[in-house]
């Protein structure tokens, strides 16, 4: 059964073709906390390109947007990505936008299994 | 009368120079502050907080460092206690001072330590508190 549905999901995002694009997902590889500077300690950033779909992008203020980003479970594990929290940046038709990272509440990265949805926040400097 | 300058950046800045000192760092217990977001994966960590408010005297501050203590849920408490033990040593009493010409940071010898339970966002955690007060002594210039 859950090969089934595996199946379905592969076939639903083949058919959605130039829909989904590639999306970039980006860990800032922090490699601790340098308490000399005050500041996080950073390796090379690691970024990987899944395709994915923009399923909406809404206004919470004038200064800032939210874009609800669907994937396919299944890409992700196939590149040994096992937990979206990791990403802090994901970059949509070469625009940067920070992940979310809620706990509760709407925003919440999930993951049904076959499908993981997260979002990513686009703040005007 | 001049403005009140760098006492917040002034006592995190004290506070840091603990956690960046040889002999915390030896204890091998990984500590972050609340707002990082750390990649890496510990078995027990700790996440501290900084609460502080005007002393009401020359600018200075006072107020309590939080310090949850997070290890392996299942295996009791002991080694969160042993953990808060080594809080204890490093700041129970303690005075850190990175610029002793303006300002210094006194904790009391008094300190609470809590088990919480399991952590709310990660089950196979526990979670305990560790809260210890400070001072904040600026300095008149």
């Amino acid at each position: 059964m859950r090969s089934t549905v595996k199946g379905y999901v592969r076939k639903a995002f083949a058919l959605l073709t130039d829909l989904a694009e590639n999306v970039d997902f980006i860990n800032s590889n922090s490699t601790g906390f340098n308490y000399a500077t005050g500041l996080p300690a950073v390796s090379a950033p690691t970024t990987y390109t899944i395709k994915a779909v923009v399923i909406s992008k809404s206004m919470l203020d004038p200064n800032k947007s939210i874009t609800k980003i669907l994937v396919a479970t299944e890409l992700l594990e196939a590149a040994n990505i096992y937990d979206l929290s990791i990403f802090d940046k994901v970059t949509v038709k070469g625009v940067a936008m920070s992940v979310v990272h809620s706990k509760d509440g709407q925003y919440k990265i999930t993951n049904n299994g076959y499908t993981t949805t997260l979002y990513a926040i686009l703040e005007k400097s | 009368m001049t403005r009140v300058q760098d006492r917040f950046a002034g006592l995190y800045a004290d506070i840091y120079s603990l956690f960046n000192s040889a002999p915390w760092i030896a204890e091998n217990i990984k500590t972050y502050p609340k707002g990082y977001v750390s990649n890496e994966v510990n078995t027990e960590y700790a996440i501290f907080d900084v609460s502080s408010a005007d002393e009401g005297f020359s600018d200075s501050l006072r107020g309590i460092l939080f310090i949850d203590i997070y290890v392996p849920n299942g295996l009791g408490p002991t080694r969160a206690a042993k953990i808060a033990d080594i809080f204890d040593k490093y700041l129970a009493g303690a005075t850190f001072a990175t610029n002793a010409q303006k300002a210094i940071t006194q904790f009391r010898r008094e300190s609470t330590f809590i088990i919480r339970g399991p952590a709310i966002d990660n089950s196979s955690k526990l979670r305990s508190t560790y809260q210890i007060q400070f001072n904040y002594f600026k300095k008149e210039t």
